[in-house]
């Protein structure tokens, strides 16, 4: 038995050491391309020689022995400076090919994973650089939407042992024609018959000065409420500004005529600027006198809480602040006065005061218990709602008032 | 004997073979140090959540207008390959053993509760959900977790930016994040609604943590303006700046802010004291937060929330110090991780994290987020505080009339209208699941008679699918402007008013493209778009 087994192990054996021989004769020039200690034409400086980009090379093709393919590529990154928002920019990047081989080009990933900017590379003919030569990649990016620094790379893959990989990076700076800082102008209080101020910087980035032919109101009909001037930006405050060559500074002033509530209007500025002929700058905010009410559904325009509709079987709660601010903060008690439905309940929670400071919050929630009655309190009319009336103790606003939109039914809401 | 024959095959083979163990090495060396969870580098699931088609709702549908019988899908414009996460954003946690401790920093979700941009794009990064999902694939891996935010959770002003605020806050506390900074556009909340949605329960309970910014009066009375906390073995220390520009920014009498330089010469000192690891998140412009870097150069890490809108693939170091920056990118469309090793060769791994379709959607989540919807419902638009205002061109162009009226004069235009995707952009909100027909941000650019960017219907512009049926579409006066004056002046018999409304309602391709398509078709919403490639769809001519 063991004799059979012998022999069968040592043609095996024989084999594989013919196989082996074979295999070294007929492969060895070509072995391990990636050892160095079998690659006399290994490039010790990787540079890119002078010649053209699609011009000859005479560096290794002389060589006789093979190396395989040799990537050089001597700048991986480009800073472009400066390039302005929805601008296209392109960069050759020179890739060499010092080796006897050609050299395989395909795309890997990118770093452009953003919907604000496209990256992309277009690799040479047939994606190969022959031995011997130099190619260009070319990249390509443009950028939506979006200012600031910018830097995106595309990553290649290639066939050289050595450089499996090869980044081409660009890097700079995306400036916008025009900008406005910032883009919304929030009053976020208005302390009832007193004035605000609001400032907004425009920025303009080209050589041609930024010049504001003229504003309008959105909702002209509130117009008389607002006051803007605008002036050129002092050097300084331009200076601050990287890449701006020109601005504005816009001053909005609120009038303390504006009716306590939320406000919003939108002014509408006109420029020189031709891919920016019209600026809208939304305006918004809210007066509001010493006793506030805040939380989920609450809209103190309309004076307005919205419950929606309740599953009796559950009921609801809903948790507001309320918070105080003034002189008289200190001595604001709520004392419910009048609910109706008689469903809703209010509690009132302990009076605290936040901090140092004169403000004053004070804890309110709304429920409807589980169990509760149906009822219809979805109404567009006043009358219709249901109705929380708090005395407060404060002599400008002895009463604080909560219509409640809601409706409890049998079946859970949608 | 195969050898004499061809020389090249044994080679093959055994390369194939060679190629086959070291695979297998590698697999099993890899699984060793596999990704932390199966959902992070499994294939995506096969239907990513959040908006998802459904059946249409027949009885919200009904008014809508009908699709033709015959029209079949034209085919897309670009011809993309199927999105692969994997392939195409890339593996993640290659090669790394269990952390010692894993930080994971966020910041800037602007508000995008889900995936940057509209429906049905998979490739599309970011959302609630998928980030409830790393981190709880991170938890199951035992790596114990830090959480931190640099700020920056809204975007607009306006009781709907307030309840995606609320649900932003609520996500990110099932979450367990340890510290959030507060970041411009939440400051311009009224101070009152700010206090009811950071505050915590109970006095320095709020995650949301401010060195110097306070809430009526000084920093640190209703937000702390620091955070300690142990988490994997370690002490870390936790603070948050909004920068001196920013603050510039923000006109709100109950906001008290102060020069981040000077608070934190007092406050790093105190960590320093007492922590093992000190984070800064700056909500600041990248100069000032590098500015504050180098001040500071015993922080470890210095996160920013200025910066490219995709947060770097590599870490990046302050030159000549330990300090790591880290910047967040927007919207949250990725996330980082740090993981913190024991190895005295790296004791730090950088991971930028893709919130892609390979994380499956977090059921409680998504539930939360049906429920936003059924709260912008309940509220309605009055609720919401969306008011109509005038449209510009209000006095010289008239109402919105709806895209029917113009069918009985411009015919041919209106069919080509009717085969548009604009014309079924309604019935996409209706057949979403949770449906966004109530949604503003929404019907902002799939209603007609809205501003696109405002969120806000113009007078006479769309209120709901049972208010104003006809203007359920993006119609014809989306581009061209309300078209009631010119319908009348059409019936009557002043010929100079007839010709000056026509030209009014006329818009040239250029001038579409220059200022009208934009408004809709910008980089979040369609990021495929291009005029060139889309205009074909719409083309029509002025005659009718």
């Amino acid at each position: 038995m063991k004799k059979p087994l012998v022999a069968i192990i040592g043609i095996v054996a024989a084999g594989l050491a013919v196989a082996g021989l074979i295999w070294l004769c007929a492969w060895s020039p070509q072995r391990s391309p990636a050892d160095p200690a079998v690659s006399p034409m290994h490039p010790a400086d990787p540079g890119v020689p002078a010649t053209s980009a699609t011009g000859a090379l005479t560096a290794a093709a002389s060589s006789s022995t093979p190396v395989g393919p040799k990537l050089v590529l001597e700048q991986p990154e480009y800073d472009f400076g400066k390039m302005e928002t929805n601008g296209v920019g392109r960069h050759d990047f020179v890739l060499a090919n010092r080796g006897d081989r050609p050299i395989i080009l395909s795309r890997g990933k990118s770093s452009c994973g953003c919907c604000m900017c496209v990256c992309k590379a277009i690799l040479p003919k047939q994606s190969q650089i022959p031995p011997g030569d130099a190619a260009n990649v070319t990249l390509e990016w443009s950028v939506k939407q979006y200012t600031g620094n910018y830097r995106q790379t595309e990553t290649l893959t290639t066939n050289d042992p050595d450089r499996p990989e090869v980044t081409l990076g660009v890097s700079g700076r995306i400036t916008p024609t025009l900008q406005v800082v910032p883009t919304q102008l929030v009053f976020s209080r208005v302390p009832a018959g007193q004035p605000a101020v609001g400032e907004v910087h425009l920025y303009g980035y080209r050589s041609q000065a930024l010049e504001i032919l003229g504003h309008e109101f959105s909702d002209p009909a509130k117009a008389e409420y607002f006051t803007i001037t605008c002036q050129p930006l002092p050097a300084d405050q331009l200076a601050a500004e990287p890449d701006a060559r020109s601005g504005y500074l816009l001053r909005v002033e609120v009038k303390p005529s504006l009716a306590a509530g939320p406000f919003r209007q939108q002014i509408v500025l006109k420029t020189n600027v031709d891919s920016a002929a019209t600026v809208e700058i939304p305006v918004e905010g809210t007066v509001g006198g010493d006793i506030t009410l805040a939380g989920f559904g609450w809209d103190e325009r309309t004076g307005v809480l919205v419950l929606g509709t309740v599953a009796a079987a559950r009921g609801t709660e809903r948790r507001l602040q309320v918070v105080v601010r003034g002189p008289h903060a200190s001595r604001v008690r709520l004392n419910p006065v009048r609910i109706t439905p008689d469903l809703l309940k209010v509690v009132v929670g302990q009076s605290r005061q936040i901090g140092a400071s004169t403000v004053t919050q004070i804890p309110l929630t709304i429920r409807i218990p589980p169990g509760s009655r149906v009822a219809n309190h979805l109404g567009s009319k006043a009358s219709e709602l249901g109705q929380i009336a708090l005395e407060t103790g404060h002599p400008k606003q002895p009463e604080l008032r909560i219509l409640v939109r809601f409706a409890v039914r049998l079946d859970p809401p949608r | 004997m195969f050898v004499g024959t061809s020389p090249r095959y044994p080679w093959s083979l055994m390369t194939a073979a060679l190629a086959a163990m070291i695979a297998a090495g590698c697999t099993s060396s890899d699984s060793g140090n596999s990704p932390p969870d199966e959902p992070l580098e499994s294939s995506p699931p096969a239907r990513d959540r959040g908006p998802q088609p459904k059946a249409p709702a027949p009885l919200a549908v009904a008014d809508l207008p009908a699709l033709p019988a015959s029209e079949k899908r034209r085919p897309s414009r670009r011809v993309r390959k199927p999105f692969d996460p994997i392939r195409d954003n890339g593996p993640i946690f290659v090669g790394w053993p269990a952390p010692k401790l894993g930080i994971v920093i966020t910041g800037r979700l602007d508000g995008y509760l889900e995936p940057c941009g509209c429906a049905g794009l998979d490739r599309m990064r970011g959302g609630l959900s998928r980030r409830q999902t790393l981190i709880e694939s991170l938890r199951a891996r035992g790596w114990p977790l830090a959480l931190l935010d640099v700020g920056g959770l809204s975007q607009r002003a306006g009781p709907q930016a307030m309840l995606k605020f609320r649900v932003s806050v609520e996500a990110m506390t099932r979450m367990g994040y340890d510290a959030i900074g507060l970041g411009t556009a939440e400051l311009r909340f009224p101070a009152a609604e700010l206090l009811t949605l950071v505050a915590g329960e109970e006095a320095g309970s709020s995650r949301f943590i401010s060195a110097n910014v306070g809430l009526f009066g000084p920093a640190g009375q209703v937000t702390p303006q620091k955070r300690i906390f142990q988490a994997g073995g370690m002490t870390i220390g936790v603070t948050s700046v909004l920068g001196k520009k920013y603050q510039r920014e923000i006109h709100n009498p109950d906001v008290e802010m102060t020069d981040p330089e000077a608070v934190l010469s007092r406050l790093v000192g105190e960590l320093q004291r007492s922590c093992d690891l000190m984070v800064l998140l700056a909500h600041a412009t990248e100069e000032e937060s590098l500015a504050l870097a180098r001040r500071f150069p015993v922080l470890d890490v210095v996160a920013i929330s200025d910066g490219p809108p995709v947060p770097p693939a590599e870490p990046v170091r302050i030159e000549g110090g330990k300090t790591l920056l880290v910047q967040v990118g927007e919207r949250v469309k990725d996330a980082i991780v740090l993981g913190l090793f024991d190895d005295p060769e790296q004791r730090l791994k950088y991971q930028r994290v893709p919130l892609d379709s390979r994380f499956a959607p977090s059921t409680e989540v998504e539930a939360r987020l049906a429920g936003y919807q059924e709260e912008i419902r309940q509220l309605g638009l009055d609720g919401l505080g969306v008011r109509p205002m005038p449209h510009p061109r209000q006095e010289a162009l008239g109402d919105f009339v709806g895209a029917d009226k113009c069918a009985t004069c411009h015919e041919a235009p209106f069919e080509v209208w009717r085969k548009s995707g604009h014309a079924k952009a309604a019935r996409t909100l209706v057949g979403l699941d949770p449906p966004r027909q109530f949604d503003p941000e929404c019907i902002a650019c799939h209603m007609t008679g809205w501003h696109p960017q405002a969120c806000i219907p113009y007078e006479s512009g769309y209120l709901g699918l049972d208010v104003t049926p006809k203007l359920a579409a993006v119609g014809c006066e989306n581009c061209h402007g309300p078209g009631g004056a010119h319908a009348a002046a059409e019936a009557g018999a002043n010929e100079s008013l007839k010709e000056k409304l026509q030209a009014a309602m006329r818009l040239t391709p250029a001038e579409a493209e220059q200022r009208i398509c934009p408004r809709c078709h910008d980089a979040s919403n369609s990021p495929d778009f291009e005029f060139e490639a889309y205009w074909p769809d719409v083309a029509h001519s002025a005659d009718k």
